[in-house]
């Protein structure tokens, strides 16, 4: 290993001994080398004493190390290695790594991957909207079945009876829900078809009694309504069963919009009431009732207490909340 | 809020967006790219596309036909043809990021010629942000230059720096993270290609290629006249007789077709130097100039220079890449506290 093979690798100190020596092996002067070389004297003896600290930062050393060096016919470069060391530095250089040759045809792999992903990106998001749409519209449809909607039934003898709806006060349900569902009572309705057939209405009792509508009761879950099935014009049944004077009591002369809340929020009847139905609603007080024909109510009550709803109509619109003293 | 996503995928750059060559900086990474800004575009009727892109480009200069042109983008250090550059930057952006799947939407540093124009920083900024970059901020060359040679631009005392890129020459004066002084001559590399051009047209009746050019220039090219003189058998086309001739150049006829761009850089030293407050001449007297940039490499251009200032003058190591890498240190301090070092429109 020859001597300045060790001064790189473990040096301690510049060799700036080698800077005098090739210097006055060449018979140089620092004048000369000052004229030459544009560097101050006190350059050239801080780098052959080694005193490299003195000359400012390591940009300017290394200029004028490499500088000297080439002057004197020495090797620049080792010189300059061997600084960086004393220094710490490892290597100054940048060694530009390619990231390799430019392709002849530059379109981006990435942009057909990109828009494979923002396809099935878009894609989940329209299932997720059909999904909670679908989530959505079931749920509405268990909540909030239409309450007007009547049943129909074909009798044995071509007849067609159309009874009340199936949903409200339904008796026979055996779960809890029964007790938080409202218990609703309408009057038979009497269709127009029945009407138009002029049937009176013992052969509608007699029909009902004699099992003509076979499986009515079995096959919906729904006993004919009150106590002889009869539908009537006149006659006002209570379909929850035994509601009493508490809750809401109104009869319509005529057809109405109808709207009744409880204090849960809970649709107690939400649709069309007909004209001469009589309703019995009973819920969670207090109750938030709109009438959107005021007029078309004959009769309204609540607790077996008469309401008088001309104080609360607007344009024949009335909102009131029962009882009063919760409104 | 996608830019975001893909930001997170994305390395901050540094981009030394030069009129001969680009190169990349990635924080944590080093250079990874140094690839000249040529861009190769084919035309097929109305439509036109990238073709190549960097060294493959540049190897199609003055050799390409007709549907194809192989074209430089950058012109004396800032936009000449803003698509060309935007689709340069897109490419070079994608190409120093591994991931394939997401667009890359980095930050990024663009280094601006210090006496650019409002516009033509805008073009820049606006040419980075099409090319996907999810910030872009601008630092000025001579600052990014000297930050990459390791000069100690933050302290209380003169730093002057010369940087000879390929379209432009900054000169700077810096002290206190700030520049005193600033100059910017638009000759640089493409001139001495042009120099040996002309000379060799004027004095030999041949015509030779900006890439013969070059290559003259980086072979035998200097600009102080040495005890060696070296010797470059070119060939170009003959103007008279219209066949290819070849014939030998020597370094001392490069020296003298160089004079005239030479000079022109050597008189915007001087300039800067008058104009240099006198506290921070006496500092650039003591220290010298620094010299960075493809033109540093000139053989002797330290020595031309320290001749006619009477100053020392030292050649930065690497000084290719000190643009690149001061702008990358810079990156990596931008979410400290090297604002001040930045630009603005």
């Amino acid at each position: 290993m020859s001597s300045e093979e060790e001064n790189i690798g473990g040096a301690q100190s510049f060799p700036g001994g080698d800077f005098a020596d090739a210097r006055h092996a060449l018979g140089l002067s620092f004048e000369q080398l000052t004229r030459e070389l544009r560097l101050p004297v006190r350059t050239l003896e801080s780098i052959e004493n080694g005193q490299l600290e003195k000359l400012g930062g390591p940009v300017f050393v290394r200029g004028y190390i490499r500088t000297y060096a080439r002057r004197l016919k020495l090797d620049p470069d080792r010189y300059v290695a061997l600084y960086d060391r004393l220094l710490g530095t490892t290597d100054t250089r940048s060694t530009v790594r390619m990231v390799g040759t430019v392709s002849t045809s530059p379109a981006r792999q990435s942009r057909s991957l990109m828009r494979f992903g923002t396809f099935v990106f878009l894609l989940a998001i329209v299932g997720t909207v059909v999904w909670w749409w679908q989530t959505q519209y079931s749920i509405d449809a268990v909540i909030a079945p239409e309450h007007d909607a009547p049943v129909t039934v074909d009798t044995a003898d071509g007849n067609t009876l159309v009874l009340p709806p199936l949903d409200d006060g339904l008796p026979s349900q055996e779960d809890d829900l029964n007790s938080a569902l409202p218990e609703v009572a309408s009057s038979a309705q009497a269709t127009e078809d029945v009407e138009s057939r002029d049937m009176d209405q013992e052969e509608v009792a007699a029909l009902q009694e004699g099992g003509a509508t076979p499986g009515a009761g079995e096959d919906t879950g729904v006993e004919a309504a009150g106590a002889d099935g009869v539908v009537s014009d006149s006659e006002t049944e209570s379909f929850a069963g035994g509601l009493g004077a508490e809750g809401l009591s109104l009869s319509l002369a005529e057809d109405s919009w109808l709207s009744v809340k409880d204090a849960n929020g809970r649709s107690l009847f939400n649709g069309i009431a007909k004209g001469g139905q009589s309703l019995d609603l009973k819920g969670a007080e207090p109750l938030a009732v709109v009438i959107g024909r005021a007029s078309a109510v004959s009769r309204i009550e609540y607790a077996g207490e008469p309401v008088d709803i001309s104080g609360v109509s607007n344009k024949n619109v009335a909102r009131l909340t029962l009882p009063a003293s919760q409104r | 809020m996608f830019k975001k996503i893909r930001g997170l995928f994305s390395s901050d750059l540094s981009i030394d967006l030069g009129t001969a060559n680009t190169l990349i900086y990635v924080r944590d990474r080093d250079i990874v790219l140094n690839e000249p800004s040529v861009v190769a575009i084919r035309v097929n009727g109305n439509q036109k596309s990238v073709a190549a892109v960097g060294t493959d480009a540049k190897r199609m200069l003055g050799r390409t036909p007709g549907n194809i042109t192989a074209i430089r983008p950058m012109k004396d250090g800032v936009i000449a043809d803003f698509h060309v550059t935007e689709k340069m930057l897109q490419y070079f952006i994608s190409k120093v990021h591994d991931n394939s799947f997401l667009t890359p939407s980095p930050r990024v540093l663009v280094c601006v010629p210090c006496k650019s124009t409002q516009v033509e920083r805008r073009a820049i900024k606006e040419s980075a942000i099409g090319a996907g970059a999810r910030e872009v901020y601008l630092i000025e060359e001579p600052m990014a230059a000297a930050i990459g040679a390791g000069m100690p631009v933050d302290e209380a005392s003169g730093s002057m720096v010369v940087d000879i890129g390929g379209g432009t020459t900054e000169i700077a004066v810096i002290s206190l993270n700030g520049i005193v002084y600033a100059e910017s001559v638009r000759v640089g590399g493409d001139r001495f290609d042009e120099a040996i051009v002309t000379y060799v047209r004027r004095n030999y009746g041949s015509l030779i290629g900006e890439a013969t050019a070059e290559r003259i220039k980086q072979e035998i090219g200097t600009a102080y006249p040495g005890t060696e003189v070296f010797e470059i058998d070119v060939r170009g086309r003959n103007l008279a007789e219209g066949i290819p001739r070849s014939f030998t150049l020597n370094s001392n006829e490069i020296l003298e077709a160089l004079q005239e761009p030479l000079s022109s850089i050597v008189q915007a030293v001087k300039s800067a130097l008058e104009q240099c407050p006198p506290e921070l001449a006496a500092d650039i007297a003591e220290h010298g100039i620094v010299l960075t940039g493809g033109g540093a490499l000139l053989r002797n251009i330290d020595r031309l220079i320290s001749e006619e200032t009477g100053l020392p003058v030292i050649v930065a190591e690497d000084p290719l890449t000190c643009v690149a890498r001061g702008g990358g240190k810079a990156l990596e301090m931008l979410d400290k506290h090297a604002f001040e070092l930045l630009t603005y429109e």
